[in-house]
């Protein structure tokens, strides 16, 4: 089903600025926390509403501040699960099921036991919500949720609330659970891996703004932003500039040449979010958007940046920062050749680079796969990443140089 | 010690009586304008919410005798309201075991609504954000998820209310008076029978009201502290 959602307003920190369709039935929201993305799924729900804007699911409109429709909760068929589940604590996990389930007191009976059969909760019946385990109030939850039988679901960070080592059992449980249901999910989180294995299409949302969209594949593989390059893994961003039929970058002494770079993919943006861009002074209920004293804020809204308005990289000198994950820089260990090497003319032919000059910061023992940080001689402040994928460091070297590949670099304007 | 069982056996026990008679109904009416009030207000917005709140929290904050004077211009049958209510219903309030109830319940609906409003904020608000996108009416929403969680709140309110209207004295004093037999509470009667110099009466009311008052705290903080767990 289609969900249109594009919505204004001014939050306690920041502006939220939200604008998309998607027809998937799959969508993911990812986001630091704070990011906004619980109020976009609470503005959907219709639990909280937004100051200007229109949100349609399904083709039925059910929120438009200019036509002042704004249908309640109970009537937009989006069920909403929250982080803490919200069971309700003096009633069982049956009675729980069953105030919720439709039709008269015999389809409620029987659609509540066989909701208990099929979350497998059927010997915690009679059990108050507190004396349920994290990930059993879940199933309860999500149960609950089917007995309402909606249209949409929304997850707020379902997994947030879970030990870690439960999180990836659950979550290939709650697959199974949910894969027979027909509607929409959206799923809100801050963990990149939870939403790579659910999402279909994904959204990320920083400082209250849409940064990207698209399929979770595409969009993790080229993200477009550099605040969504970032969300997805990309932990290392550097500038670069295009000199000299060199791609240059300055602060891993690095000079790449413009041929080798086929950088066929590129559209990228140093976009970064709402923070500044917007300013949406709050307005009263029932004001619109057209009266005279709300005219200039018409205007700011007009001026927001949009994905939509990311335009591509056409020309090399374009390029104003390079982007590469922590997973495709690769530790060198040997130290025999690391002396001196020209590394302009290495690079004639070959796709990868030697960036030399760097310090390991902190112990590298004891890890299958671990986050190690570097820095460069060029500045000491700043750190990069790379991943340590085997712990095969019996003699403690340390690297001092890491290897990028060209073809694993992103481009930003 | 004779003496004290002398006292005891000719003792005219109607202030008790009519002290809780009066304690009860007077929560009754509480309870249910209270508990409605607070519903209400939980729907208002945040100004709105201020002004009630403001206007029902009063009685708590006036002197009580000023609140007797108050409700004494309002119902003497003397004036506009009090011989309305005479001529066409026959009915009378001052000095009248009505003026007793009327008393305490102006002095106790709002300690009444303020534990409600406290028992229903303190209700976590995703359970009703919850029930809501789960299509609950906000009519079952409120008997079924918030009045459950606010019990505990709820019970310590109504206990509180109730001797606090026991207890009554001020208010009491000035619209009902204190008739033996029809009006007179215990308040008053401790009051009348120092004043004749009676320390013995005084001592065994007193005592009387003491271990009502204590019952009432103890089973309070029993209800509330089940709630909590």
């Amino acid at each position: 089903m289609a969900i249109d959602v594009n919505i204004k307003s001014k939050l306690d920190n920041f502006n939220m600025y939200i604008s998309f369709s998607s027809n998937s039935k799959r969508i993911g929201v990812l986001g630091a926390s704070g990011a906004g993305k619980s109020m976009l799924l609470k503005c959907i729900a219709g639990i909280y509403t937004p100051d200007f804007g229109a949100i349609s699911l399904d083709n039925d409109e059910v929120f438009s501040q200019e036509k002042k429709i704004n249908v309640k909760p109970q009537d937009r068929n989006v069920a909403y699960m929250f982080q803490n589940y919200a069971l309700f604590p003096t009633m069982s996990v049956r009675e729980n099921i069953n105030i919720i389930a439709k039709g008269d007191k015999k389809q409620k009976e029987d659609k509540t036991t066989y909701l208990l059969e099929k979350f497998q909760i059927s010997e915690l019946a009679s059990k108050l919500p507190k004396e349920l385990s994290g990930g059993q109030q879940q199933r309860v939850a999500l149960a609950r949720i089917m007995a309402y039988e909606p249209k949409i679901i929304l997850l707020d960070e379902p997994f947030s609330a879970l030990d870690e080592s439960l999180k990836e059992s659950l979550q290939i449980q709650m697959e199974a659970m949910i894969s027979d249901f027909d509607g929409t999910i959206i799923m809100v989180s801050h963990n990149r891996e939870e939403l790579y294995r659910f999402s279909d299409e994904i959204l990320i949302v920083n400082d209250g703004c849409v940064v990207e969209h698209g399929k979770t594949k595409d969009v993790f593989k080229s993200p477009k932003t550099i605040a969504g390059a970032k969300l997805v893994g990309v932990d290392n961003i550097l500038e670069a500039r295009f000199l000299d039929g060199y791609l240059e970058i300055p602060e891993w002494n690095l000079r790449l040449k413009s041929e080798v770079l086929k950088y066929k993919t590129i559209h990228s943006d140093t976009f970064e979010g709402c923070k500044e861009n917007l300013i949406v002074k709050h307005v009263e209920k029932n004001k619109r958007i057209n009266d005279d004293k709300n005219a200039g804020d018409a205007e700011n809204i007009k001026n927001i940046k949009d994905i939509k308005d990311i335009k591509d990289i056409k020309d090399i000198k374009d390029i104003k920062s390079i982007g590469i994950r922590s997973y495709d820089i690769i530790p060198v260990y040997d130290e025999d050749d690391c002396v001196n090497k020209n590394v302009y003319e290495d690079s004639l032919g070959k796709k990868i680079s030697d960036v030399i000059d760097i310090n390991v910061v902190g112990n590298l023992n004891g890890f299958v796969e671990k986050k190690i940080f570097f820095t460069h001689v060029n500045n000491p402040e700043r750190q990069y990443s790379f991943i340590l994928k085997n712990n095969d460091m019996e003699e403690c070297q340390v690297p001092n140089r890491v290897k990028i590949n060209y073809e694993k670099l992103i481009f930003f304007r | 010690m004779s003496e004290l069982l002398e006292i005891l056996k000719n003792l005219d026990w109607s202030p008790l009586i009519i002290s809780v008679k009066t304690g009860i109904v007077a929560t009754i009416i509480s309870f249910f304008v209270g508990i409605h009030l607070a519903k209400r207000a939980m729907l208002y917005s945040k100004r709105k919410r201020a002004f009630v709140d403001g206007i029902l929290s009063l009685p708590l904050v006036l002197p009580p005798t000023v609140a007797g004077f108050i409700l004494l211009i309002i119902f003497s049958r003397r004036r506009v309201i009090g011989s309305f209510l005479f001529e066409n219903f026959d009915i009378s309030v001052v000095q009248t075991w009505l003026g007793c109830i009327l008393a305490a319940t102006v002095i106790a609906l709002p300690l009444m609504y303020q534990n409600a409003r406290a028992a229903f904020e303190q209700v976590d608000k995703n359970l009703i954000y919850a029930a809501r996108t789960l299509g609950m009416s906000e009519r079952k929403i409120f008997y079924k998820v918030v009045l459950p969680v606010a019990k505990p709140g709820i019970i310590a309110g109504a206990i509180l209310c109730f001797a606090r209207a026991m207890g009554e004295y001020g208010a009491t004093s000035m619209l009902a008076g204190n008739i033996q037999g029809k009006t007179g509470t215990v308040s008053q009667t401790i009051a009348m029978v120092i004043n004749d110099g009676d320390y013995m009466k005084a001592g065994i009311w007193v005592f009387i009201v003491l271990l009502i008052s204590f019952a009432i705290i103890y089973f309070v903080n029993i209800i509330t502290t089940k709630g909590k767990n």
